[in-house]
């Protein structure tokens, strides 16, 4: 890729300064850069993908439980059985970053003999003019819109096979979605409803969770109703369970020794690989780029600090303490699930606590909210005595306050601190032992207008006036 | 089949049961030629809605009674769409924006914009201003207590406000003092007893005295539960009799099995069985106030003086923060969680005190 430079002192230490200058590396950390580097010990990396290497090949390779893939599977071979009647089918797909949609669906689909046809977002390039000047009087600078775009990318592609495919069978893929979509949902409905008269092969949408309700595009483009009005199957892959992302990491590690890569990469020990299995929670992706990057040669000196984490842990032999390690470059994620034993069963190193609130806090900042109401739904079953859970609702309503005040953004994220930070000291006698996580509950108040018309009345009684005083009463008169 | 309530509803400001001098007030208000935003307030079921269509037709004649609903909808800066209720004749309009939710700004506003912004077609012979009657104005958010403030003043050309108020103390007070008050107070027990026994009468049904007294007692004052009481308990017995059973509102049992619920154990599961019921209230669409008002009058009934003074002023210190915050539910709680302390500890001195 690229030649050495001429040596230079550099004063950052680069990503990739292996591949040019390894006396760089040696700047930051003099302990644990170990072996002398020569020129033939580091070689470039191929400028092809390289993750692509690692990519399953076979059913058997991908790390996804085998009812996973028969679900998917069933649902292609039932569109093989019915395409005769129904030939634009859609299935929606999907999951947290990392577990293996993509992969699945691609490597069926070769296995199938389908054709994938992805599409990929154009990129919002203007066209120019020779002369540099933009061209105003022809239109054609004007792109033409995403949206008609996009629909006659997949009514085209489910029809017409490519001029150099042997094969007429297509899939058409959807993983990019469109940006406007997520204005126009509108739009969106009527191109898949057009789909489903005249597309003419199975369309694939791989959708990957989000935690942000404004981006979760499953919950905004696919609302139930669309779906069982197109007959739209919905399958929702898992996080990549621990044992298949061993596997997977073996079967990486193996391709990493196969003689035409082996020379970029050197072995590297159970324990890191075990550690990145661990710390990536479910997320194939993302193992997959740390033990490349951690078992590259000449790779700078992280391992060594995952190391000692481990070994802490294995001492204590806790879950909690080995799920918490850090990963290479990875920063430390903490899902809901773990925040909230930390929450519930504060630990104590002498008079402090382990997790710091404002740790915690930090992770949720961008959703108060939702933690604060995750909490509140699954708190009270760890007091044992009623002033400590005072002391804790108490905090709730603080908090409650202060997330109210919109004129303030950091209010909120201080209001959930306030909670977190009541609910570790005020509990005194945490009640141990396992307990279920409920999900918040939400209010799903009844349309009152339909109420109004069930009983007769005058459509202009307020929700208040009809609960508290009309309803009892005016079910009890229309009775007879 | 239309309801005693509105079918007995006095029509016009010379026909009211109670509160006669301040209608003889109201009728002379309308004689000027000019007339301010007015903001009637009074608990629920006095009679506010009432005497403000009875001005209504004092001001405008007959017409303002051939009414006729639309639905009307909005779209917030997020490009939601909000739909309103609205009862409209050729003069007035009448809204309640609090029924937008957290959108209620953006109704407040549009709504007077397009009411406002077209002329009394004929001014001839009429008022050149129309009307917006605005329901459980202390119900919107402060947010749009603030616009309403603004656009009050830019329209006051073509069209005056009246709002309906429960409490002014949820009122910002730059609203407040761009009206003019008027209080509508409940109905006296007396008054209640006297307007059901009219109301019978024209329904040429007779009822003992008894029992307008026991509705009366049971309503709260509150004239528009008692008119509907009292059909309930004709449909279920006529001719009436002084013992007959007066029923009851579900929600309100509810909040008394609640109540009783506290007072028998004090621990956090127990509280979280109480969450689940008070949930239950609220999804049913109970406004959380009266949850609390409930609460509070049903747990007070076994407490000696100290207890009761700690209640309430706990109970008032919870609801003040439940109505300045979002999540009604965590108040609430709070409020229990603290009742059942206050009266664990109670119950332990009690027991104490014994030996």
């Amino acid at each position: 890729m690229s030649k050495a430079k001429p040596k230079k002192k550099l004063w950052t230490k680069s990503a990739f300064s292996f591949l040019n200058d390894e006396s760089s590396i040696d700047l930051t950390d003099e302990e644990v850069i170990p072996t002398k580097k020569t020129k033939e010990d580091i070689l470039p990396v191929s400028t092809g993908d390289w993750i692509a290497k690692f990519e399953p090949l076979k059913v058997e390779d991908l790390a996804v439980h085998n009812k996973k893939i028969e679900e998917v599977l069933n649902w292609l071979n039932h569109y093989n059985c019915t395409k005769k009647s129904f030939p634009g089918q859609i299935c929606l797909i999907t999951g947290p970053a990392g577990s293996a949609k993509t992969a699945t669906v691609r490597v069926l689909a070769k296995q199938e003999k389908y054709v994938v046809k992805e599409w990929v977002n154009s990129l919002d390039v203007e066209t120019q003019h020779r002369l540099g000047d933009y061209d105003l009087e022809n239109e054609q600078t004007y792109k033409q819109s995403q949206l008609k775009e996009f629909k006659d990318f997949v009514l085209a592609s489910s029809r017409y096979k490519g001029l150099l495919e042997t094969s007429s069978k297509n899939l058409v893929l959807v993983e990019d979605f469109p940006n406007v979509f997520l204005k126009n949902t509108e739009g969106f409905t009527e191109i898949l409803q057009q789909y489903k008269k005249s597309g003419r092969s199975p369309l694939i949408f791989i959708v990957t969770d989000s935690k942000s309700r404004t981006l979760n595009i499953s919950y905004n483009l696919f609302p139930e109703s669309l779906k069982e009005q197109l007959g739209i199957n919905h399958i929702s892959f898992n996080p990549v369970a621990s044992t298949f992302l061993k596997k997977a990491l073996k079967r990486v590690q193996s391709i990493m020794a196969q003689d035409k890569i082996k020379d970029y990469y050197k072995p590297v020990s159970q324990d890191i690989v075990d550690t990145i299995g661990l710390s990536s929670q479910g997320d194939l992706r993302n193992a997959i780029i740390n033990l490349h990057f951690s078992s590259l040669k000449g790779a700078p000196s992280v391992a060594v600090e995952v190391i000692k984490n481990l070994s802490s842990s294995q001492k204590s032999r806790n879950k909690k303490a080995e799920k918490k390690l850090k990963s290479i470059g990875k920063d430390e994620s903490v899902t809901m699930m773990h925040a909230i034993g930390r929450v519930f069963n504060p630990k104590y190193e002498g008079s402090n606590l382990t997790h710091q609130p404002e740790d915690i806090t930090e992770s949720f900042s961008s959703e108060p909210k939702n933690f604060l109401d995750l909490l509140y739904a699954n708190y009270l079953p760890h007091f044992s005595s009623i002033e400590n859970a005072l002391e804790a609702v108490e905090c709730f309503g603080s908090s409650d306050l202060m997330m109210t005040e919109y004129r303030e953004s950091q209010v909120g994220v201080v209001g959930l601190n306030v909670a977190i930070r009541g609910l570790m000291v005020s509990n005194e006698k945490p009640v141990t032992g396992w307990m279920p996580v409920k999900g918040p509950k939400r209010l799903n108040r009844k349309d009152h207008q339909d109420v109004l018309r069930k009983l007769g009345l005058p459509r202009s009684i307020s929700l208040r006036e009809l609960i508290t005083d009309y309803k009892g009463y005016v079910e009890n008169i229309r009775m007879k | 089949m239309a309801l005693w309530v509105d079918k007995h509803r006095p029509r016009d400001l010379s026909k009211l049961d109670y509160h006669k001098v301040q209608a003889d007030q109201l009728k002379n208000l309308c004689k000027e030629g000019d007339f301010p935003h007015l903001m009637f307030y009074g608990p629920s079921g006095a009679g506010k809605k009432t005497r403000i269509m009875c001005l209504l037709r004092e001001l405008y004649g007959g017409g303002v009674e051939r009414l006729r609903n639309e639905t009307m909808t909005f779209t917030t800066p997020s490009n939601r769409k909000v739909e309103i209720m609205t009862v409209s004749s050729n003069y007035h309009m009448e809204v309640n924006p609090s029924d937008a939710g957290i959108y209620d700004r953006v109704v407040v506003v549009d709504l007077i914009k397009q009411v406002a912004q077209t002329h009394q077609i004929d001014t001839a012979g009429q008022r050149e201003f129309k009307v917006i009657v605005l329901s459980e104005v202390d119900e919107l958010t402060k947010d749009a207590q603030h616009a309403l403030r603004r656009t009050m003043e830019k329209y006051v050309a073509t069209c005056r406000i009246i709002l309906s108020v429960n409490s002014t103390s949820r009122v910002i007070p730059a609203i407040r003092s761009r009206c003019l008050g008027i209080r509508v107070a409940a109905p006296t027990e007396e008054e209640i007893v006297s307007i059901l026994q009219f109301t019978c009468k024209k329904e040429s049904l007779h009822i003992p005295e008894g029992l307008a007294q026991r509705i009366a007692q049971q309503c709260d004052r509150n004239l528009r539960r008692a008119i509907l009481m009292l059909e309930a308990c004709k449909v279920q017995q006529y001719p009436f009799t002084i013992n007959q059973e007066i029923t009851e509102l579900d929600w309100q049992m509810y909040l008394r099995e609640t109540a009783n619920q506290i007072m028998l154990e004090q621990t956090p599961a127990k509280l979280e069985k109480i969450r689940e019921r008070l949930y239950e209230l609220l999804s049913q669409g109970v406004p959380p106030d009266m949850i609390f008002k409930g609460l509070v009058q049903n747990l007070v009934l076994n407490c000696d003086m100290e207890l009761k003074a700690k209640t309430l002023q706990f109970a008032a210190s919870y609801e003040h923060r439940m109505h300045n915050g979002s999540k009604h539910i965590f108040h609430l709680e709070a409020f229990v969680a603290q009742f059942m302390n206050i009266y664990k500890k109670y119950l332990a001195d009690m027991v104490m005190d014994d030996f």
